[in-house]
């Protein structure tokens, strides 16, 4: 019984040593190098960052951009929530789990999409300006707070929408059917009734979409212009850009301290509204295609929903695909020749193809990584009972309160600096994947363990299977699902992941996303937009295999957090 | 086969006492049940045996050995479920033939079709456990722990799940196989016509310990306990105090009084009986008659009756409580709710316990 004790601790200490060579030390190297001076402890870092104007306004525009993009998140999921608890039309459930799209879609294309569509000569004003015969684009919301805004929206609007929708179809019709036959009109009914009951999904949605609007990176360094930096920005700027490393690594201090206390904060929040999830009751619902006048409103709101997310999408789409030749727009696969190249390219310092190449090696092994930190960890999850459960948890849990740059910020001052110098900074970037995706690995391996009856393993043991035998014969096939689903997304995130990235990776070791990025820079669009859809047509795959799998991962969020 | 013996054995979860110094024995080759209620630890004791948990204290001894340092794999033991328990990703001779695997006994495929045919499931070989019906799933549950020649069959519940007709014939199965190849088997139900019905021995269990072991017929005719008598068929509880002087009469006979009810009932065992000694009466429901043929009357009212094919179950109230009796059906017509009539039982219908008597 010891024996078997011993080994099972062994299971669990592997993963902890990765956590703890991986996240904890590096974070403590990120500490070190923001509070020391000449080997001395000092203050002076941090408090120059609350001297400066500059940087509070840096912090003022991160709390403000994330309060706003979270209102906009809240007035676009919630009609959306409603749509999908009232009325029925086709596709519904097939538009319903593409709601998980955004989770995994790269950032840095939905920054590209949101230039080529809304940008001043974007597509939505030519096409503004070519109806409407203008001489001078309407929409100007590029490179300023209104931009930004409307691309988080664009991200974390499904996620409200999806989880106040799962909180909606829990409400009984009875109690707002009573309050009619009281006599409350429409507005008391939604006012006095549904909304109250709502509001657990509703407040722990909105503080999930504030955290990830606060850490958000690629669409506030791609749409913010030179204006407007959050913090995130604002590091990977002292880091990369200007190499003040102190002053970059006391913003990184500061912006963990604040992300984990808006983590805690959602826990808190999340455990007080948790409640024990009934089924699903079933919900008399409408047909959406109905023409009245009283759902002009409704139609305004779905076309505009319609536009925000194939306008930016479809926008990539046809970028990658043609090009203006003698003034004239012409269908070309050039795009596509160009990012498989395998000679150098200026515009990004490296050879494109290598990037893929980078990008697939590097996620193949962020998904190793992932799994076998993940599952063991998933594994007492689900089963153990402990003593230092508590503690095992938040240490666990700790890494999803930390901010991806913050996170590649810790790792090269942990790595990429003396004393330690491990070579060309590929293993640092697998290291940062890992930890940004093993959480998800535990999310979609945790439900299944824990519905999993212990039956057929203890039959197994008592037909002869060793302990070993009988998880390599019953449990691994019983959880492959599970273990498929978690190694997709990690594969996924580690595809798209820019924010650690690029604080990483030397040129030769640039991904995908980094390349996307640099061609946005020097606005050459066809490139980065192929490469853009070269990146969704992976998530795409990638979402199917989950879609067809395991959808129901989603229905919680304790360990979900954006890519 | 193997005799299974349990030696004082105590199984704790955190704080609460699972199984208390227990000790009891399976013969080789016989069919004991453990009989009780739930929580009274019967599963407890079974996953004990086959190894999936361990013992805070004590032992447990398969022909005189411990087996407590062996885990579950070389125990030799096979189970059967609640839940079928089978892998839901393979199918029924995979489900059969993985226990040949790690037990070297000749040619695996026959023996499967030795298993089907035993069960009955001839060429369902190639079913999946959900293609199967309820019934099926046991039986292949049944087949898969016999394949691999076990020394003992664990049953925990396995007819639970099972709807009544199906359970009786499944039933009448498990003992027919148990009883060809003499397996030793320890079977767990909380169903008391289970029990009777199948079993060489019964031990009946109540929080942890065991009340009693015997034949079916000394568990229900010769009850040792008040648990015992309460629990094992349809009784009427009496709450009483002994009028009579001591146990005078070298037959036991005891005379009883509560309120202005007086009986003449009879004492278990050798027990020693006092004058104004809180006692506890028990009769079956099927000895209670409704006339003044036997010696303990009462006037009763009839307030409902329970048509239940043979017989009849009638609901009766006196000044003393509720009361239920067991007719022949054909006695019910001339009943009428509502009317005033005499209930009757024999003194030698009686158990009668102390009160607050600790299990023997």
């Amino acid at each position: 019984m010891n024996v078997r004790r011993a080994r099972r601790g062994l299971l669990i200490l592997l993963p902890l040593l990765f956590l703890a060579a991986a996240f904890y030390y590096p974070l403590l190297r990120l500490f070190r190098e923001g509070l020391t001076e000449n080997g001395r402890f000092t203050f002076r870092f941090l408090t120059d960052v609350f001297v400066d104007p500059y940087f509070l306004r840096v912090i003022v525009f991160t709390a403000k951009q994330a309060f706003w993009s979270t209102l906009l998140s809240i007035a676009i999921g919630l009609p959306w929530a409603y749509v999908f608890t009232k009325y029925r039309f086709p596709f519904k459930s097939t538009l319903r789990s593409l709601t998980i799209v955004p989770f995994v879609l790269p950032s840095i294309t939905v920054a590209v999409g949101f230039i080529l569509f809304f940008g001043n000569n974007g597509y939505l004003n030519q096409a503004l300006m070519f109806v409407f015969g203008l001489e001078s684009p309407p929409i100007r919301i590029l490179y300023s707070l209104p931009g930004i805004v409307l691309a988080h929206a664009f991200y974390n609007a499904p996620l409200v929408a999806r989880m106040v929708s799962a909180q909606w179809e829990q409400i009984d019709p009875a109690y707002t059917e009573s309050a009619r036959s009281l006599g409350a009109g429409r507005v008391r009914r939604f006012a006095g009734i549904t909304l109250p009951m709502l509001m657990p999904g509703l407040m722990t949605s909105s503080m999930l979409v504030f955290i990830f609007s606060f850490l958000s990176f690629p669409i506030v360094l791609a749409l913010g212009g030179a204006q407007f930096a959050t913090l995130e920005v604002e590091i990977y700027t002292q880091f990369i850009v200007l190499f003040n490393e102190p002053t970059g690594a006391a913003l990184a201090i500061l912006e963990i301290i604040l992300s984990l206390l808006f983590t805690f904060g959602y826990i808190l929040l999340e455990g007080r509204f948790t409640r024990p999830v009934g089924g699903r009751i079933h919900h008399a619902t409408e047909p959406l295609f109905r023409w009245s006048w009283g759902r002009g409103l409704l139609w305004l709101f779905i076309v505009a929903c319609a536009i925000l997310y194939i306008g930016p999408l479809g926008s990539v789409l046809a970028d990658s695909f043609t090009r203006s030749w003698a003034g004239h727009t012409v269908l070309t696969l050039d795009w596509y020749a160009a990012i498989f190249r395998p000679e150098y390219n200026a515009l990004i310092g490296a050879a494109p193809l290598r990037a893929v190449q980078n990008s697939l090696q590097t996620a193949a092994g962020a998904m190793l990584g992932a799994l076998v930190v993940g599952v063991p960890i998933a594994f007492a999850v689900a089963r153990g009972r402990f003593r230092g459960r508590r503690l095992f948890d938040t240490v666990v849990m700790a890494p999803l309160g930390v901010s991806s740059v913050a996170l590649g910020a810790a790792l090269l001052a942990a790595f990429l600096r003396p004393p330690l110098q491990l070579g060309h900074g590929w293993l640092a970037i697998v290291l940062a994947h890992t930890i940004l995706a093993y959480p998800f690995v535990i999310r979609a391996v945790v439900p299944i363990l824990e519905g999993l009856d212990r039956g057929p393993v203890e039959a197994a043991r008592s037909l002869g299977a060793t302990g070993w035998r009988a998880f390599l014969d019953i449990e691994l096939p019983l959880i492959r699902r599970g273990l498929l689903v978690g190694a997709v997304l990690a594969f996924a995130i580690s595809l798209g992941e820019m924010s650690a990235t690029i604080m990483l990776a030397r040129p030769e070791w640039k991904t995908m996303p980094l390349v996307v990025n640099d061609l946005r820079a020097a606005r050459s669009f066809g490139g980065a937009s192929a490469m853009s859809c070269l990146l969704m047509a992976i998530t795409a795959i990638a979402f199917v295999v989950i879609e067809r799998f395991g959808a129901r991962i989603f229905g919680g969020t304790k360990w979900s957090k954006s890519a | 086969m193997v005799e299974v013996s349990l030696v004082d054995v105590t199984k704790r979860f955190d704080k609460t006492v699972a199984v208390e110094a227990m000790s009891l024995t399976a013969p080789s080759n016989q069919f004991l049940t453990l009989l009780g209620p739930s929580g009274c630890g019967k599963t407890t004791i079974l996953r004990l045996i086959a190894g999936f948990e361990h013992v805070n204290h004590g032992d447990i001894l398969f022909d005189g050995k411990s087996i407590l340092a062996l885990p579950p794999e070389r125990r030799g033991v096979g189970m059967v479920f609640q839940r079928s328990a089978l892998f839901p990703h393979m199918n029924v001779r995979q489900n059969i033939s993985y226990g040949l695997r790690y037990r070297r006994t000749g040619d695996s495929s026959t023996r499967v079709l030795q298993m089907l045919d035993l069960i009955g499931l001839r060429g369902l070989e190639k079913r999946r456990p959900d293609q199967l019906s309820v019934g099926q799933q046991q039986r292949v549950a049944l087949a898969r722990a016999l394949a691999p020649q076990p020394g003992i069959l664990l049953l925990d519940e396995p007819l639970s799940a099972l709807d009544a007709k199906l359970r009786d014939s499944l039933r009448f199965e498990i003992r027919q196989i148990q009883q060809s190849l003499s397996l030793t088997t320890i079977y767990v139900t909380h169903d008391q016509i289970e029990a009777l019905a199948a079993s060489d021995r019964i031990a009946v269990m109540s929080m942890g310990h065991v009340e009693q072991v015997g034949t079916p017929t000394d568990i229900y005719l010769r009850p040792a306990t008040p648990f015992t008598a309460s629990f094992v068929g349809h009784t009427n509880r009496f709450e009483a105090v002994v009028a009579s002087a001591d146990t005078d009469r070298s037959d036991g006979a005891v005379s009883v009084e509560l309120q202005d009810h007086h009986f003449v009932a009879q004492a278990q065992g050798d027990r020693q009986l006092h004058f104004g000694e809180a006692v506890v009466l028990f009769v079956k429901i099927e000895a209670v008659v409704l006339d003044n043929t036997r010696a303990n009357q009462m006037p009763v009212t009839l307030i409902g009756m329970e048509y239940q094919g043979e017989t009849t179950v009638v609901q009766l109230r006196s000044t003393i409580g509720m009361h239920s009796a067991r007719i022949p059906s054909e006695e019910a017509p001339s009943l009428r709710l509502g009317g005033k009539i005499l209930a009757s039982f024999a003194p030698e219908d009686t158990l009668l316990f102390r009160q607050n008597e600790t299990p023997g």
